[in-house]
């Protein structure tokens, strides 16, 4: 009986081991493109709101045009918001 | 040889070792807890304290219970379930907060602590495993009541299109799970009886003669039924998956193996033939991602890939994803949660923690001396490695998705106590194995 044991011990190794495998293929080697499906568009969205973007400067290099501040709602899942100050007044360039 | 080593060495001197891991453990599972907290909220959870104290109690209370009831045991099979519960329990509170039902990952940690209780009082009404081989008919029958009682009228209902659940009216589970460790005392008990028998008689082809195929083929009618009558796909292949396991490891014959897996693959198309649902399933394995299904039927599925390609390398951090797109993603889907926010990193360390349960289990099996003991921790290991591969592959698209519980790690009740007794069971099985070593030398 120990023999069979502990060849089912190399099997259960080996199923696991098909398992670590596509864990690695999933989350390494193809994840970006997995990732990057139109399908995958909720998870995406939030990625661009949570890096601070830079800001959009007018020619004059004061006048904000855009800019990001940090989401005041701490429990929001989009971190930073898009501010624009000059409302809809810059809204041609901005978009 | 390190074996006689240790057996001459103190009783004590194998104390330290388990301590480490079983600590290790606790501040793992609260340090998850403080993260998810941080990660969702910016701020340790309020109740950090409390919630740790309790936990880090529990745990120890069973790890008293070994020291005191089962003290030769493998000392890591515990510690590696306290660190799978605990983590399973951080994940789920970090899930239900954002749906807003932290109720329910409460009612989770309640059932972690009934699974603890049932751990020590498993312990102590069974001094030895050798008790249960008396049994050997008794606990067959109740095993496969308790298998089939869902479908009885009135006490028997479904959720999910699977008739597993039973309502006595004061309690509602899911009497499969406590069956099947019956199931596996049972075969246990039966096989180490008949395995000459069944080994001995040799046909045409090297094949086994017709009549020792009886149990094979009783077996297989059991797991169809299980499959047609309950709907429940993960429960019948278990059922049949363990049986073909013990039977090969009883008689040494690979060809019990190999007729194993012709009647499953004849099952399995008897299934999909029978059972829209598992049409669906093979379809939803291939096309999950189509663009016509991926909001539809494959939404489930897309979503938990989607999550685990998100979570990349390292993963977003606790309570940095989006897993809760997930639909059920506290039960079957958990570890596509672990998988965006914890990284592969994090899944590899899950699936580690189960390999190390599943070779200290096969382990036990070569220790015990008897039958009955090598069969019974084979096979209980065997429950836990089946059913971790097939909800594991299921989610990560290796297999077509059986709704089946991460033992320990996600949502269901019954499961977690169910998972607890076969740890018990594991447990005095390797103390009983260590114990006549010391007396020989």
């Amino acid at each position: 009986m120990d023999r069979q044991i502990r060849r089912l011990g190399f099997a259960f190794v080996a199923l696991f081991a098909i398992l670590f495998a596509q864990v690695a293929y999933v989350q390494v080697f193809a994840s970006g493109r997995i990732a990057a499906d139109p399908a995958n568009a909720a998870r995406q969205i939030r990625a661009e709101y949570s890096v601070e973007r830079g800001q959009i400067l007018a020619a004059d290099e004061r006048t904000v045009l855009a800019k990001s501040i940090p989401n005041p709602d701490q429990s929001s899942i989009y971190k930073f918001l898009r501010m624009y100050p000059g409302g809809s007044l810059y809204g041609q360039l901005t978009g | 040889m390190s074996a006689v080593v240790s057996a001459a060495a103190p009783r004590s001197s194998r104390a330290p070792r388990g301590v480490g891991l079983l600590i290790l453990a606790i501040a793992a599972s609260i340090l998850a807890y403080a993260l998810q907290g941080l990660g969702l909220h910016g701020e340790v959870p309020k109740d950090l304290a409390v919630n740790g104290v309790l936990f880090a109690a529990a745990a120890t209370a069973g790890w008293l219970a070994i020291r005191r009831l089962a003290a030769p045991a493998d000392p890591a099979l515990y510690p590696v379930a306290v660190l799978l519960g605990g983590l399973g329990l951080a994940m789920l509170f970090r899930l239900m907060d954002e749906r807003g039902r932290t109720d329910i990952a409460r009612d989770q940690a309640v059932w972690l602590v009934i699974g603890l209780a049932v751990f020590i009082a498993t312990l102590w009404l069974i001094r030895d495993i050798r008790q249960l081989d008396a049994f050997t008919y008794t606990i067959g029958l109740a095993g496969i009541v308790l298998l089939l009682l869902p479908i009885v009228p009135r006490i028997g209902y479904e959720i999910n299109g699977a008739r597993l659940w039973v309502n006595l009216g004061f309690v509602q589970f899911q009497p499969a799970e406590i069956g099947r460790i019956l199931i596996v005392i049972f075969l246990a008990s039966y096989l180490s009886q008949r395995q000459e028998l069944l080994a001995a008689g040799v046909g045409r082809f090297g094949l086994p003669r017709i009549k020792d195929l009886g149990p094979l083929l009783l077996a297989w009618g059991a797991s169809l039924a299980v499959l047609l009558l309950e709907r429940d796909v993960g429960a019948s292949l278990l059922l049949f998956g363990v049986f073909v396991v013990m039977l090969w490891v009883a008689t040494g014959r690979f060809a019990y193996l190999l007729l194993g897996i012709v009647l499953f693959a004849i099952g399995a198309y008897i299934g999909w033939l029978a059972l829209a649902h598992i049409q669906e399933r093979v379809v939803i394995w291939f096309h999950a991602l189509d663009p016509k299904n991926v909001n539809g039927i494959g939404y489930q599925l897309a979503q938990g890939w989607f999550a685990f390609a998100s979570g990349g390398m390292v993963g977003t951090g606790f309570g940095q994803g989006s897993p809760t797109l997930i639909p059920y993603v506290g039960s079957d889907f958990i570890l596509a949660a672990f998988g965006e926010e914890l990284g592969m990193i994090g899944v590899a360390s899950l699936l580690l923690c189960y390999l190390v349960l599943i070779g200290r289990g096969l382990r036990i099996g070569i220790e015990r001396r008897d039958a009955f003991g090598k069969l019974l921790a084979v096979g209980l290991t065997t429950v836990i490695g089946l059913q971790v591969f097939t909800i594991v592959g299921g989610v990560l698209r290796l297999i077509p998705l059986t709704g089946v519980p991460l033992r320990l790690v996600s949502y269901g009740g019954t499961s977690r106590v169910a998972s607890f007794v076969i740890l018990a069971l594991l447990v005095r099985a390797s103390a009983g194995a260590r114990v006549p070593t010391r007396k020989a030398t």
